[in-house]
């Protein structure tokens, strides 16, 4: 080759390499001062201090983390840790929920076509075009002793007294959480079904599989990857969730943003803040490491 | 003869290809099998819809709650638009949800072409860093947001929500973006340049259209999300309106709440017709 098509090349290659600047530039600029520098300067500021004008002073301590792990009546008794315990078992349970109702309505939508298909899905998400904070709001009055699904099942002969799982606590959150993520739950669970080769299926029926052994040994399996997504995507963002038990645990307990929020709100504690923060950022990079590991991105579209 | 008309009715129901010869059991199986799909399917949809149908029914009667029912009004409509604080929180909203999403568009499709279309180091790592923004819960982009801003000195309120919304919003734009165009039949640019089109008649004519149902799905989903965000606006919005920050103020000192369902009514109409146009009705998952 000669050294003037070496010459060419090289300018093709940096005319590339521009332009693929230009078009990737501003996006990865985005990413990282608006979400990669602030969540690193957020876990910086959990090791300083605050002073009296609430400014951050630049001295290493772990004092933040103190004051969380440490209460008064001993190690990890503080409300701080009981508000993350109990936000991870409500993560937990939404997250196992949206599974149990995601799973057979992205099945099925995987075995629709054409009208239907469209009819179905767009019944699925046309409740969530509702703004969030008037869903809560909606939920507010649907649970309660006085709420309206209480109200309905005693003029019925069945319940003579209001149900506690319609009492405003754990059960309503999860209720309304389950109802607030279970889209994600059925766009990840139905892209990673519907990649699944119907004739896998139908071949393991004509070797004598039941359903049940098609389901465990088939379809499971090779739906595990949008599965995981799917919880990733449910759970991360369920444990740091505000408005919900604000408004429906009816201060019987508190989540972990929550506390949080009254921390930095109220008391102008940003070093605390930032400390607590970090039970939410390494979940988050948890997250991040499993979706990484798992999916492609053209999958989830 | 009327069992097997059944069975296959029951088929075509759940979209499977009959199955010749197998026994009846599994007939029975597979029939109580696909109705007992539907029936769950059913009751999922009557739960999702079970907040939507009480802000709509709500929305046009007397009380604020179902019970005792005293009539049918469009009073709350008229509470609505008499509400000045509430329009106006409203209009602000809408306009850093336009600008956050026009932002993120802007940003975000020549990204989806550059993750899509280049081979270069670290793009696995930017395609999985496109999703953060998504999955990291709202209050740590929030906090962390709200940090940053205070100590590079930029004062809370539209300029900082809009920064915090248009990255929020870049997966909805990328994402979709990404996936259409992996999909896409690259011979169809490909007989463009060959027919004499030159570089952007390619892009202008033939890729953009076939690309932007995807975009303007992308767009409506950045804007509502934005639009309804509380937590992040809440932290960087300083003393901003916001249409959020209201209804909390309302929730919280119940006071004007039967403003509310109205506004909420509107909203799901007017962004299910928005999606509905976008998508041209076409398989809106594809977009999602």
């Amino acid at each position: 080759m000669s050294a003037i098509h070496r010459l060419g090349d090289a300018f093709e290659r940096r005319g590339k390499r521009a332009k693929l600047a230009l078009m990737a530039g501003p996006g990865v600029g985005w990413l990282l001062t608006l979400i990669l520098v602030p969540m690193a300067f957020l876990v910086t500021v959990s090791f300083a201090e605050i002073d009296s004008s609430y400014d951050v002073v630049w001295s290493f301590s772990a004092s933040n983390y103190g004051e969380l792990f440490v209460g008064e009546s001993g190690l990890f008794q503080t409300p701080f840790i009981d508000s993350f315990l109990l936000s991870l078992r409500i993560a937990g349970a939404t997250t196992f929920l949206t599974v149990v109702l995601a799973y057979p309505v992205a099945y099925l939508l995987t075995r629709l076509s054409g009208r239907r298909f469209k009819l179905v899905l767009f019944a699925v998400l046309v409740p969530f075009f509702t703004i969030f904070i008037v869903r809560i709001y909606s939920w507010l009055s649907l649970f309660g002793s006085q709420g309206l699904l209480n109200s309905a099942l005693l003029s019925t002969p069945l319940v003579s007294e209001p149900l506690g799982i319609f009492e405003y606590g754990i059960a309503a959150v999860i209720i309304s959480l389950t109802h607030a993520f279970f889209p994600y739950m059925l766009l990840t669970l139905y892209s990673s079904l519907e990649g699944i080769d119907y004739g896998v299926i139908e071949a393991s029926r004509d070797l004598g599989a039941s359903r049940l052994e098609i389901a465990k040994d088939v379809v499971i399996p090779l739906s595990a990857q949008g599965l995981i997504t799917g919880c990733v995507f449910v759970f991360v963002p369920a444990l740091g969730t505000f408005i919900t038990p604000q408004f429906l645990a009816r201060g019987k307990f508190t989540m972990i943003a929550e506390v949080l929020t009254a921390r930095i709100n109220e008391l102008y504690a940003i070093n605390y803040g930032a400390a607590g923060s970090l039970f939410l950022i390494i979940p988050t990079v948890i997250a991040f490491a499993i979706v990484m590991r798992t999916t492609s991105l053209e999958a989830m579209g | 003869m009327a069992d097997s008309e059944k069975h296959s009715r029951l088929s075509r129901l759940v979209g499977e290809p009959g199955l010749v010869g197998t026994v009846s059991v599994d007939r029975v199986v597979s029939a109580v099998a696909s109705y007992g799909m539907w029936a769950l399917t059913l009751g999922i949809i009557a739960f999702l819809w079970l907040p939507l149908s009480q802000i709509v029914v709500l929305s046009f009667t007397e009380n604020s709650v179902l019970f005792p029912f005293e009539g049918v009004t469009l009073g709350n409509y008229v509470s609505l638009f008499t509400n000045e604080g509430l329009l106006a929180a409203a209009r602000q909203s809408a306009f850093v949800a336009t600008v956050s999403a026009g932002v993120a568009t802007l940003i975000g499709v020549p990204l989806g072409f550059a993750i899509a279309r280049h081979s270069f180091r670290g793009r696995s790592l930017l395609r999985g860093l496109v999703i953060l923004p998504l999955l990291m819960p709202g209050i740590i982009m929030g906090i962390s947001l709200l940090i940053l801003f205070r100590v590079v000195g930029l004062p809370a309120g539209f300029f900082g929500t809009v920064l915090a919304h248009s990255v929020y919003g870049l997966p909805f734009i990328v994402l979709p973006v990404v996936a259409r165009l992996a999909v896409f039949d690259r011979n169809l640019e490909e007989g463009a340049r060959d027919l004499g089109a030159n570089g952007r008649g390619v892009l202008k004519d033939v890729t953009l259209p076939i690309i932007s149902p995807a975009i303007a799905a992308g767009f409506v989903f950045a804007w509502l999300r934005s639009f309804e965000d509380f937590i992040r606006v809440f932290f960087v919005g300083g003393t901003m309106d916001a249409l959020t920050k209201e209804m909390y103020g309302m929730v919280v000192y119940s006071q004007g709440t039967e403003a509310m369902d109205p506004m909420a009514t509107i909203i799901v109409l007017v962004v299910s017709a928005a999606l509905a146009v976008a998508i041209n009705f076409r398989d809106i998952l594809e977009y999602v």
